[in-house]
């Protein structure tokens, strides 16, 4: 067996890290405004059964992976369905890698939301859209707080997986529901907050027979849980021998999904409460992720009582959420440099650096974050994709048995099911995407150097796979395993 | 609140947090 150090120390470390990857700033900024805007309970419903047919099967695709072969994506590729199919491992690291560039710099963002709240910078009469604007116009401000950002994780993740990565998120996860309930206990107690909850949960059934519903439930679960991003692959390293993996994906899946419901029933009744009428609320729910938060509910905060006592706990949770998914994406880039050779301390400063150069684009130029944005979150459907392909690759009653093998329930038939669908609902939500792109920039959208258009997704999605599939045998040799000791087959 | 919300907003929460549970109180097989 490996060290005891390289494994998390028992079932509840190993689902409290997972969920601290899972749950992020998107479920505190985008859940609760996609919800409102698609007809409160038929998303909730919609969003559940794309859990179901997305999130669940990816996540126990990545822990078999993870768990058979003991290396990070590039070499669970290699190992699991041959040398030759690496790059798609590489793909899916670089994806993830691309994303921890500007995630740091958004981590950066709530920190310094979060320096404002404790200060009692967020009073009444702020001018929240003037603090906004200045913010990002200051690349020494936004650069600072990216590297607070990308250094805190990297010290955290130089602590090991116990110490570090298991010891942070056993904080960080319980901390983040008891934020998520006192801003929700505080907001309820508000006058017009419980409009919120009628928000959440007015029961529009009919929304059920629009696409659009669909669409954004199975966008917001492919990004919400973190399915096909090679990041559970990457806590799937760490698990015991013993581990189960059927029910943990259940669990973690629920577990995002119950948190997000968390989130929108303190973010709604929050809009509400704070808001001087339904309209500026209905409205606020439209101005977009950062639009919503550091702009609108800094404004309106500090006109209620102890608001902007709670603005400062608001931003603490939003923060360590995102600090805790930004660990597991500089995990998975340690994992893989620990996977050539490297030690891990090495790796870490390597990944941490490397993160801070290449995230200082990001933050110094607000609409090339917005494109990276978009590009690699939507690039990570593509990953999705080559997680299925390498279980058709395996076979999918193969995998299904290893899986079985390491699981305390019953994986039956419907994975096979959900794994054929995966390529089919790649395209439906790919198509989408592009044909919304196309519809805002209607007259740009083929251009590849405008921030938000299709082309500028198609060529640098190119330009990344031309890279990768070149140095396909480079990768592949490259590859050692610090975690020999293990069995290379489960 | 609606009373249909109301009910709604119960059938969400059991749903949600019922998987949750349901799922994290399975135990490894006794061999």
């Amino acid at each position: 067996m490996a060290e005891k150090s390289t494994q998390w120390s028992s079932r509840a470390g190993f689902i409290l890290a997972s969920l601290g990857m899972a749950f992020g700033a998107g479920n505190i900024w985008r859940f609760p405004r996609v919800v409102a805007a698609n007809d409160g309970g038929a998303f909730l419903v919609a969003f559940i059964i794309a859990n179901l047919v997305w999130a669940v099967p990816l996540l126990m695709i990545e822990m078999i992976m993870g768990k058979s072969t003991r290396l990070g994506t590039n070499g669970a590729f290699r190992d699991f369905i041959g040398k030759k199919n690496t790059w798609m491992g590489v793909w899916i690291g670089f994806c993830c890698i691309l994303i921890m560039f500007y995630y740091s710099v958004v981590t950066g963002w709530a920190i310094r939301y979060l320096t404002l709240g404790v200060t009692g910078a967020i009073k009444p009469g702020i001018d929240s859209e003037a603090l906004w604007k200045g913010f990002l116009s200051s690349p020494q401000q936004t650069i600072l707080f990216h590297f607070f950002a990308i250094g805190i994780a990297g010290y955290i993740i130089l602590g090991g997986v116990q110490k570090g990565l298991e010891m942070a998120n056993k904080i960080i996860v319980p901390s983040i529901v008891v934020l998520l309930a006192v801003v929700m206990v505080w907001a309820l107690t508000k006058p017009g907050a419980v409009l919120g909850l009628e928000y959440l949960y007015r029961p529009h059934l009919a929304g059920l027979l629009k696409a659009k519903t669909w669409l954004n439930a199975f966008s917001q679960a492919a990004w919400s849980v973190g399915a096909g991003w090679g990041l559970m692959l990457t806590y799937a390293v760490y698990m015991s021998e013993k581990e189960d993996i059927g029910a943990n994906s259940f669990v973690i899946a629920f577990a995002d999904s119950g948190s997000s419901l968390l989130a929108g029933m303190a973010i709604l009744p929050l809009v509400f409460a704070v808001s001087p009428s339904t309209e500026a609320a209905t409205k606020a729910l439209q101005s977009g992720d950062t639009g919503l938060t550091f702009i609108y509910l800094t404004k309106f905060f500090p006109s209620l009582p102890a608001g902007s006592f709670v603005a400062a706990l608001f931003f603490l949770a939003l923060a360590i959420s995102a600090l805790a998914s930004l660990l597991s994406q500089v995990e998975l880039a340690v994992l893989n440099l620990s996977n050539v050779g490297m030690t891990r301390g090495k790796a870490t400063i390597i990944a941490a650096v490397i993160a801070f150069l290449l995230g200082i684009p990001s933050a110094s130029v607000s609409s090339f974050q917005e494109n990276q944005d978009m590009v690699w979150g939507v690039g990570l459907l593509i990953s999705g994709v080559f997680f299925a392909y390498a279980v058709y690759k395996r076979g999918i009653d193969n995998v299904r048995e290893m899986i079985n093998q390491n699981s305390w329930i019953h994986v039956g038939k419907w994975f096979n099911y959900c794994v054929i669908a995966i390529p089919f609902l790649f395209v439906i939500l790919f198509g989408w995407w592009v044909w919304q792109a196309a519809s805002w920039y209607p007259a740009t959208w083929w251009n590849p150097f405008k921030t938000s258009s299709p082309a500028t997704m198609l060529l640098q999605w190119a330009i990344l796979m031309a890279l990768v599939i070149a140095g396909n045998n480079w990768f592949a040799n490259k590859i050692k395993s610090p975690y020999e000791k293990f069995p290379r087959e489960v | 609140m609606s009373e249909l919300a109301i009910a709604t907003m119960v059938f969400m929460i059991v749903v949600y947090f019922g998987g949750l549970i349901y799922f994290a109180l399975k135990k490894a097989p006794k061999k």
